[in-house]
Parts: C-alpha cells; sequence; structure tokens
C-alpha cells in the first residue's frame, strides 16, 4: 500500500526535479546552439564549393554569365524605355488644352461666371482665363519682335477700331478622352451661347492632338509588349542555357557527387554549390548589367531629351540607383536560382 | 547461444540483437534486379558482431556488392531485414540516410578521391559534410593522417600518390569520424603485392582499436592468411561461414 501524502513529495524531492529540469533545459539550449553552428557552418562551406565551381569551368561562367547580362540588360532597357514613352505621352497630353473663344466685349464677371461652370465638371483639371485686354498684351508681348506684326498692330490702333481680340478660357482635363461634358455645357449651356465668339470655332487642341497622340500611345503598347515580349524570351532563353549549364556541370562531377553521397552528403550539401554557382552568375550579370545600363543612360538620355521627356526618368534613375541595382540583382538571382534548382530536381535524385 | 550458433533465427526485434552487440545484422534479405533471372540475394542471413573482423568472399557476380549497397542503403531489398548500428532499415526515412552513411566507414576499390583536392582536403571533406567544426577538422586529419602512414604527404594530390598511398587516403576519409563499421570493398583489387598487404595490415590495425572491419574481397591470399572469419557467398546465397576459414572454392 501507498502511503497517502498530502503535503505532496518532499522539498529534496522537488528540488531534485527541478535541477533535473534545468539541467535538461540547459542541454536542450546547448544542443540547439549546436544545430545552429552547424547549419552556419555547412551553409559558408557549401558556398565555398559554390564558388569554386563558379571558377573551375570559366567558359560555361562566361557564357552563361552573358546570357544572363543580355536578359538584364533587355529588361532594364524596356523598363527604361517604356517609362521614357510614357513620361512624353503624358506630357504632351497635359499641354493639350480647349480653348474656348468668347466676344471681346464679354465682361470680366461674365467670364467668372463661365469659368465657375466649367470648373464644377469632375474631369476639368483647370480653367485658366484671359479676358481681351490680356490676350492684346500677350499677343503684344509674343510678336514685339515680329516688325510687320507691330507696323499693322500701330496701324489697326491709328485707324481708331483698335485691335479687338477675343477673350479666351483655356481647360484642361484630367482624362483628354472624356471631353462630352465640356462639349455638352458648351453647346447646350444658354450664358455660353448668349457670349460665344460664333466666328471663331472652339479650337479643337484636343481633338487634333488627341488623334496623334492616340496613335503615338498605340505605338507605344505595341513598342511596350514587344520589349516585354523580348525580355520574357530572354528570361526563358537564360533560364534554359543555365540550366544546361548546371546540368553539364553536374554530369562532368558526377563521380564526386557518387563520392559524397557515398560518404554521407546529404541533400543541402550535394545541391547547395549548384545553387551557389548559379545564383552568382545572377549577381555578376546583375553588376554587369547595371554598369552598362547605366553607362548607356549617360550617354543617350541627354541627346534623347531634345525629342522625348527625360527629366522624370532620370531623376528616378539617379534618385534611385541602389534600388534599381538592388531590382536587377534579385531578378539575376531568382533567374539563376529557379534554373538551378530547375537541373538539380531533374538531374540530381537523391 | 544465439551467437554460437550462427543460423538465420527467426527474432522478434532488432533491439535485442543490438543488446547483445551485433553491429551488422542481415535477415532473410533478397533482392532481384530488373530483368534478372536469379536473385542477386537470396535469402541471406548473417550477423557480424562489434569488433569483428569478417571477411565476405565471393567469385564476381555472386552477390558481394549489391550486399554493399544493402548495407549503405544505396539499394533497398526486396525481402528480409536488415539492422546496422543499431538503426533498423525499415524504419530508416529516406532523409536520414547520409546520417546513417556517416556512421559506416566505407572504402571502395577505385578509391573515389576528388582529384584536385588534396590529401588534407579530401579526408577534412569527410568531417566538413558531417558538419565538424574548422577546428576538429585541424585536429582530426593530421592524427588519422599519422595513423594511416601518411604524414608529410598532406599536401600532395592524388595523381601523386602510389595506389596504395591513395587508397590510405580513401581510409583515412572513412575512418576519421571513427565510425563503429568500416566496409572495405576490393581495396586491394587495384594494388600489387606488397602494397595489399600494407592496406591490409592497416585494417586489421584499425580493427584492433575497435572497429568491426567488413573485408569484401576475392583475393585467396589475403583469405588463407588471415585465419580469421570467412562468409562465403555464391549465386546470392551464403553457401559457408566459418570463424576461422579458408578460400573455398
Amino acid at each position: 500500500m501507498k502511503k497517502l501524502n498530502p503535503s505532496g513529495p518532499p522539498k529534496a524531492e522537488i528540488a531534485a526535479k527541478n535541477a533535473a529540469k534545468a539541467k535538461a533545459a540547459k542541454a536542450h539550449k546547448q544542443r540547439l546552439e549546436h544545430d545552429r553552428r552547424r547549419r552556419t557552418l555547412t551553409r559558408t562551406r557549401v558556398m565555398r564549393y559554390g564558388l569554386r565551381n563558379f571558377s573551375r569551368n570559366m567558359w560555361l561562367t562566361v557564357a552563361a554569365t552573358a546570357v544572363m547580362t543580355i536578359t538584364l540588360l533587355i529588361i532594364f532597357a524596356t523598363v527604361v524605355a517604356s517609362s521614357l514613352l510614357n513620361e512624353t505621352i503624358k506630357a504632351q497630353r497635359q499641354k493639350m488644352d480647349i480653348s474656348i473663344y468668347f466676344r471681346a466685349e464679354t465682361s470680366d464677371d461674365t467670364l467668372r461666371n463661365l469659368t465657375g461652370k466649367l470648373r464644377v465638371i469632375p474631369n476639368v483639371s483647370s480653367v485658366n482665363t484671359s479676358n481681351s485686354d490680356d490676350e492684346y498684351k500677350k499677343a503684344v508681348d509674343a510678336n514685339k519682335h515680329d516688325q510687320a506684326y507691330m507696323e499693322a498692330l500701330s496701324l489697326a490702333a491709328s485707324s481708331g477700331q483698335g485691335m479687338q481680340l477675343p477673350a479666351v478660357i483655356h481647360v484642361k482635363l484630367h482624362d483628354t478622352d472624356d471631353r462630352a461634358a465640356v462639349d455638352e455645357i458648351i453647346t447646350n449651356d444658354a450664358l455660353f451661347k448668349e457670349w460665344i465668339d460664333h466666328a471663331r470655332a472652339t479650337s479643337d487642341d484636343v481633338q487634333i492632338r488627341q488623334n496623334t497622340l492616340n496613335r503615338l500611345a498605340d505605338i507605344m503598347n505595341v513598342a511596350q509588349r514587344v520589349g516585354f515580349g523580348a525580355a520574357g524570351l530572354f528570361v526563358v532563353i537564360s533560364i534554359l542555357i543555365i540550366f544546361n549549364t548546371i546540368r553539364m556541370a553536374i554530369f562532368s562531377r558526377r563521380e564526386e557527387i557518387d563520392m559524397m553521397k557515398a560518404i554521407g552528403a546529404d541533400q543541402r550539401f550535394i545541391r547547395g554549390p549548384f545553387l551557389v554557382e548559379a545564383e552568382l552568375y545572377g549577381v555578376i550579370a546583375a553588376l554587369v548589367a547595371t554598369t552598362l545600363g547605366y553607362l548607356a543612360l549617360m550617354q543617350f538620355l541627354p541627346s534623347l531629351g531634345r525629342y522625348i521627356e527625360v527629366g522624370y526618368t532620370q531623376e528616378f534613375m539617379i534618385q534611385w540607383f541602389w534600388l534599381v541595382a538592388l531590382a536587377m540583382i534579385a531578378i539575376g538571382l531568382v533567374i539563376g536560382s529557379i534554373s538551378a534548382r530547375l537541373a538539380v530536381r531533374r538531374y540530381l535524385k537523391p | 547461444m544465439l551467437l554460437a550458433s550462427r543460423r538465420a533465427e527467426p527474432f522478434q526485434s532488432a533491439y535485442f540483437y543490438v543488446k547483445i552487440d551485433i553491429v551488422i545484422l542481415l535477415d532473410r534479405v533478397t533482392k532481384t534486379y530488373a530483368k534478372a533471372l536469379q536473385p542477386a540475394l537470396d535469402g541471406v542471413s548473417l550477423h557480424i558482431q562489434a569488433r569483428e573482423f569478417a571477411i565476405i568472399v565471393g567469385a564476381s557476380g555472386a552477390g558481394k556488392s549489391t550486399l554493399l549497397k544493402m548495407l549503405t542503403r544505396e539499394e533497398k531489398p526486396h525481402d528480409g531485414k536488415i539492422v546496422v548500428g543499431g538503426i533498423d532499415y525499415d524504419t530508416l526515412d529516406d532523409r536520414d540516410i547520409p546520417l546513417l552513411r556517416r556512421k559506416i566507414g566505407v572504402v571502395f576499390q577505385d578509391f573515389k578521391l576528388l582529384p584536385n583536392r588534396t590529401v588534407y582536403e579530401n579526408v577534412a571533406l569527410s568531417l566538413e559534410i558531417s558538419g565538424h567544426s574548422n577546428k576538429e577538422i585541424r585536429q582530426n586529419v593530421p592524427r588519422i593522417l599519422e595513423l594511416v602512414g601518411l604524414r608529410g604527404k598532406e599536401k600532395s594530390f592524388p595523381r601523386q600518390l602510389s595506389g596504395g598511398e591513395r587508397q590510405r587516403v580513401a581510409i583515412a576519409r572513412a575512418m576519421v569520424r571513427q565510425p563503429k563499421i568500416l566496409v572495405a570493398d576490393e581495396p586491394t583489387g587495384n594494388l600489387d603485392a606488397h602494397n595489399t598487404w600494407e592496406i591490409v595490415k592497416l585494417l586489421l590495425k584499425i580493427n584492433k582499436f575497435g572497429t568491426t572491419v567488413v573485408l569484401i574481397t576475392h583475393s585467396q591470399e589475403i583469405v588463407n592468411r588471415l585465419n580469421t572469419r570467412v562468409i562465403t557467398i555464391s549465386e546470392g546465397k551464403v553457401v559457408s561461414d566459418v570463424p576461422h576459414g579458408g578460400f573455398r572454392q
């Protein structure tokens, strides 16, 4: 029969138990620490082997890195070009406005009323008004070096009629494709009907340039699609080539791999160096491609700036240099690691 | 009792055998390769005790290599049970095979050294693989090279060594992790008479230090001179197993 012990186990027993627990916990901690150290050690060794492999097959390495470099350059160029084109079209669109002409005698109050009506349209981004006098000043200002024009002006002034230029409201739109609301107000609003200068049609800056710009945008879309398509194609090609490089490396080291397996190397140790090797292709290619890409930008952007809008892209590329470089490295790493993983999975059966 | 009779016994648990110091146990192991008419191994049963020096002999094609592959888990038997160093292969996860192989030292006929690494690096590789620290490597590699008689050759490459020396490197690589079991598959197959005996002597020395040695060979001379346990395999079967045997045709 067991004795009942209402006060629980004796203190000494509890202390012994606690000590044992503490000891076990300590041992566990030590084991974890040991495991961690081992993993780090294995990782460094795998890296070292990968580096060694990388430098061993110089020609394969060069070929694989070159293809990867081209791929990354194409991606770089595509992204930069599409940014440039987008920027150009955006800038052009921003310059476009609808100019509505009003009779010269339209008062400032009326103009303010008209402006107010336009402002409430959600698609309108800005409205700029200038009355007849302002327009006159602008015309004088713009043509002060034009002798014939100035003479004509003074002649008109001396004839007593003066120069009657129409008042103008310039309207800019957020979405240049959607101008229905503005058209609606111009044609149907009573105040507009009353004051609009029927001799001069509303200048359809938007409509005229819109067509050109739309065509440009279409071309850009195609170009962009071609660019991204080429980038995608080259990504696939470089994955295939690196896949093949790694496959050849695996075949040429078949005996070595078998030996490593025979003496107890695990998957990490056998596969790791190949992955490191392929990832190195990616990193080096990224560094080369980034350097070449930036050199090309520095070379060509200033002269391109005469034809297209480069400011924003240039600023971005300079300000975010490190981010761009990191992104390139990341893409290189991903491509390298995907292809190596595929090759290793296919040709390095456990 | 069991050990006295080396018959194949149906057994209840591998644990029991492990307790009485059997490091290698095969129980009615059968293996047939695809398209082969005869099984490579046909109901092979044997057990090898700790610290034993056992020779497995047989003509080529008798099933010796298949047996080795069974021990290192390169191949799985179709039938039967294998327990090595207390590990029951039936319960062995594929992921743990590397761990198993680290417990068994293996030496091959063709050495399987890395040609572009030095003697030292070849031996160190074995420890690197099992995650030993650099300090342990620095301590153990020179010690084992000393044991196999390769002191001073640390920086040589395998191609600069004789066949006998290469095999010593391979043995050092297998032994540097201090495995309980060393399996040598025709280690002297490529060596001349002198080197053969040097290697055999080295294996005996290793055995004397407490490692179980399984020597797979077809050399009649070794078998006759060693006067140790000889297991003869023929056509996939154990045809004789004698404690102090000689070569049998």
